[in-house]
């Protein structure tokens, strides 16, 4: 499509992100709070690439924390923009995220009370399937409930923010009842990354990548979604069926992404958003370049969580919003116009 | 394409109908003015006739194709629709939201081809709008998002085309050109049906009139025939008199 405001083709902007996506992917491996020299994990990453035996520090730390906490941050920042791109289009309205719709508080209800009840924190399994639990229901009845009205969009934009209340005062009325468990809990909710296994990697890649496919595939009719439910219809868009898909990906990108890493704001709302600035609104460069955003912003936001403080870490969620906030507001001042949108 | 509308009643709640019983057809070649005062379901009607909306009973026909059974974009190909109101916060240029209209006759993963910008260079100038393609379809006034939206429905390069008081925000010269331009497409073989609101230059730029008052179609015929002194009195509650000079001239006066 003709774009005034693009100043340059998308193709070349979606390789340059991916590029740099990459790129900080593989500067991260060789940073990180272990006394360890970036030749070191060089060295170690070498070796593995060559399938040389690796069960020294170097390889371990490389190979089995810094690695898959990487690929984890960029599966879930990928996912989280995939989801807020989503949730703007199905609200119409550039300000909506993922939050809006109860999902990610309900994912918390979820996880929050498998720790309560589990008495065992972090141990794998209860949490990530709680939070399954939770978000997705939250999204099924947000969605049943959106369905019997004339109104959807906003009937869903209601009933969301109602449940989310609602999971709100779950989580508040559990964290006042945490006693002793109290800060791990709070921590907990910030979001982070420093329980990433390749467990969790492995449960959000493929949900991530099946975002990414089923939303490439709706961008067209995304597109279309832009002009209103009624024109849509007329335009030759099975509406119904479009909402559908993208609460499916809200809901379950937005569920695994609580259940690995807490909740982690912010990326969901401004990726997509940032990002429409630059490559327009047309969906099928926004979906892939808000995935490709979303990775990096969380990426890069993450390694610095990881790092500014060694040994301590940030919570990621202070960053995410330390570093897209202000970037935001120096694009925002930039624009005008638009509708609102950009 | 013939589109049939057979007996239709449609109610958005159980205690009111707001069609009762319409039958209609609309014929290539004719423009057809669905007239009616404030509420008595001419918009209602339009939703039923393009399937978005689903009848109580009776039921609407493309060429002996019932609507209800074809999916959206199958009737999205054949029948086109300008809304009576359009949001404004559109994040798109007028270009893009024309080429929009392409979208029931693209498969999901192709992108527009040239015919498909071909098509929408040759709506848009047809509406006058060429030189605004580039300009935010939120930074334009109310006609010129009118005529970007009216161009939207030419891209579907359906048969059928239904226009929802197409002439609200324009201005008389913009909105006799509307009237031409329904003409024109009748003549290439389209099917029109505009909802008509004010009663001074429509019913002389329509072939034929479809008269509605509380959910019924009360007239049916030819312009010159249909509006009459006792339909004025009736339907529109105001009191005139009609004589007809020929199909295209007529004195009023109203009392």
């Amino acid at each position: 499509m003709v774009h005034q405001r693009r100043t340059i083709p998308v193709w070349l902007f979606l390789s340059v992100l991916l590029v740099t996506v990459a790129a900080i992917m593989g500067a991260a491996l060789l940073v990180g709070s272990a006394d360890l020299s970036p030749g070191q994990a060089l060295s170690a990453l070498w070796r593995a690439i060559l399938g040389q035996p690796a069960d020294d520090t170097a390889a371990r730390i490389v190979l089995g924390i810094r690695l898959p906490r990487i690929m984890l941050a960029v599966a879930v920042g990928g996912g989280m923009g995939l989801a807020g791109l989503a949730s703007q289009t199905l609200f119409r309205n550039p300000l909506a995220s993922p939050y809006v719709l109860g999902v990610s508080n309900g994912a918390a209800v979820g996880a929050v009370a498998a720790m309560l009840l589990a008495g065992k924190p972090f141990g794998y399994g209860s949490v990530p399937a709680m939070s399954i639990v939770g978000g997705c229901s939250v999204g099924a009845i947000v969605f049943t409930m959106a369905r019997r009205s004339s109104h959807f969009g906003h009937s869903l934009l209601l009933a969301g923010i109602a449940i989310s209340a609602f999971c709100s005062a779950l989580t508040a009325a559990a964290l006042y009842l945490a006693g002793e468990r109290l800060q791990t809990l709070v921590f907990w909710l910030m979001g982070g990354l420093w329980q990433a296994t390749w467990r969790d990697v492995l449960l959000v890649a493929p949900v991530t990548v099946a975002a990414i496919v089923g939303l490439i595939a709706a961008a067209p009719a995304m597109n279309v979604a832009l002009v209103g439910e009624r024109s849509a219809s007329d335009l030759g868009v099975n509406v119904r069926r479009l909402q559908t898909l993208l609460l499916i990906v809200v809901s379950v990108t937005i569920s695994v992404a609580v259940a690995v890493s807490g909740v982690i704001g912010f990326v969901g709302l401004v990726v997509p958003h940032l990002l429409r600035m630059i490559v327009g609104a047309d969906h099928r460069g926004l979906v892939p370049a808000s995935a490709a955003g979303g990775a990096l912003l969380l990426l890069v936001a993450d390694t610095l969580a990881r790092t500014v403080a060694a040994p301590v870490e940030v919570p990621v969620g202070i960053v995410t919003a330390m570093v897209g906030a202000p970037l935001f507001l120096w694009l925002l001042r930039r624009r005008a116009g638009y509708g609102g949108w950009a | 394409m013939i589109l049939q509308a057979e007996h239709i009643t449609f109610a958005y709640d159980a205690a009111q109908n707001v069609i009762q019983d319409a039958c209609l057809e609309l014929q290539p070649g004719v423009v057809t003015g669905l007239f009616g005062p404030n509420g008595s379901g001419k918009s209602t009607l339009l939703r039923c006739l393009n399937g978005s909306l689903n009848p109580q009973s009776g039921r609407v026909f493309l060429d002996g194709q019932a609507v209800a059974a074809m999916d959206r974009r199958a009737v999205a190909r054949h029948i086109a629709v300008v809304p009576q109101d359009t949001p404004v916060d559109v994040p798109l240029t007028v270009h893009e939201v024309v080429m929009l209209g392409r979208y029931a006759q693209g498969s999901t993963w192709a992108q527009e081809t040239r015919e498909d910008a071909r098509i929408v260079s040759v709506c848009l100038e047809r509406l006058g709008i060429a030189d605004l393609a580039n300009r935010p379809f939120s930074h334009l006034s109310g006609g010129e998002r009118q005529r970007a939206v009216i161009a939207r429905a030419l891209a579907q390069q359906g048969s059928v085309l239904l226009l929802d008081e197409p002439n609200t925000h324009l201005d008389l010269a913009h909105q006799l050109e509307i009237y031409r331009l329904a003409k024109t497409l009748a003549e290439e073989g389209q099917s029109v049906l505009i909802i008509c609101h004010d009663l001074l230059v429509s019913p002389l730029m329509v072939d034929r009139a479809v008269v509605m008052d509380r959910g019924k179609i009360v007239a049916i015929g030819p312009v010159h025939e249909v509006f009459d002194a006792r339909l004025l009195a009736q339907v529109f509650a105001t009191k005139a008199s009609i004589s007809w000079g020929d199909a295209s001239t007529v004195r009023a006066q109203f009392g």
